[in-house]
């Protein structure tokens, strides 16, 4: 299943921050069209490059569907960021 | 007569092994406890990490209150797999130039032996994995849960 959220946290030292939910299902679903656009392309690419397509859609797939659980933090004197993938 | 013995004597008659080296393999055996079924049931079975955590602690000498620079990522497993697989669908011949590139820089690592089947056996192993560097000016913690 593919991440469905995304968790941004940017905050400088001077008091100015960000938070952002980012509802990533409204993304898949604004680009399931331009994949399924995209998808004759890649099978040419694919094709030259001498690529099993369903294998490189699959793995693309399995690549998106296991960010979930990625998290990272980064913590300097001036800055902070935080960033979460659900 | 267990299987392990049985091979040991063929060996020995088949002159590949002196008596000698045929003793020890014996002996080796009978030392070797077997397993029995209530040490299997009564060992829980490790749990399987499910992440890479990368921790940095760096102090930041230009920092006016010396607050040190912390970096903290978690990786999930499935998301290393999925990169390997990834790896699986590069080109022999950009592989090959991988290789090429990392052999000039001394790195004597073969990129077509990561394979889906190896890369189960590395997460196995990436269960008891835990790195920790510690310098004057940074700290690095690399584990798995």
């Amino acid at each position: 299943m593919p991440p469905l959220l995304m968790q941004i946290h940017v905050a400088g030292r001077k008091g100015k921050s960000l938070r952002l939910w980012v509802p990533l299902f409204l993304l898949w679903v604004l680009l399931l069209p331009f994949a399924v656009v995209l998808l004759p392309a890649l099978f040419i690419v694919c094709a030259v490059a001498d690529i099993d397509p369903f294998l490189a859609v699959s793995t693309m797939m399995s690549l998106i569907a296991s960010l979930s659980g990625t998290h990272i933090e980064v913590d300097t004197p001036d800055a902070f960021l935080f960033f979460h993938i659900l | 007569m267990s299987e392990n013995r049985r091979q040991i004597l063929e060996m020995l008659a088949a002159g590949k092994i002196t008596a000698d080296e045929a003793e020890r393999l014996i002996a080796a055996l009978e030392r070797e406890p077997a397993p029995s079924a209530a040490a299997t049931e009564t060992v829980p079975a490790k749990p399987r990490p499910k992440y890479v955590r990368v921790l940095v602690e760096a102090l930041n000498h230009h920092s006016p209150n010396g607050n040190p620079t912390k970096v903290n990522i978690r990786v999930p497993m499935q998301l290393l797999r999925a990169g390997v697989r990834l790896g699986a669908l590069i080109p022999p011949q950009a592989r090959e130039r991988a290789n090429q590139a990392l052999r000039e820089k001394g790195v004597n690592f073969d990129l077509n032996q990561i394979k889906p089947e190896n890369l189960e056996a590395l997460v196995e192993q990436l269960n008891d994995l835990s790195i920790d560097v510690d310098e004057d000016h940074a700290k690095v913690r690399i584990f798995c849960e």
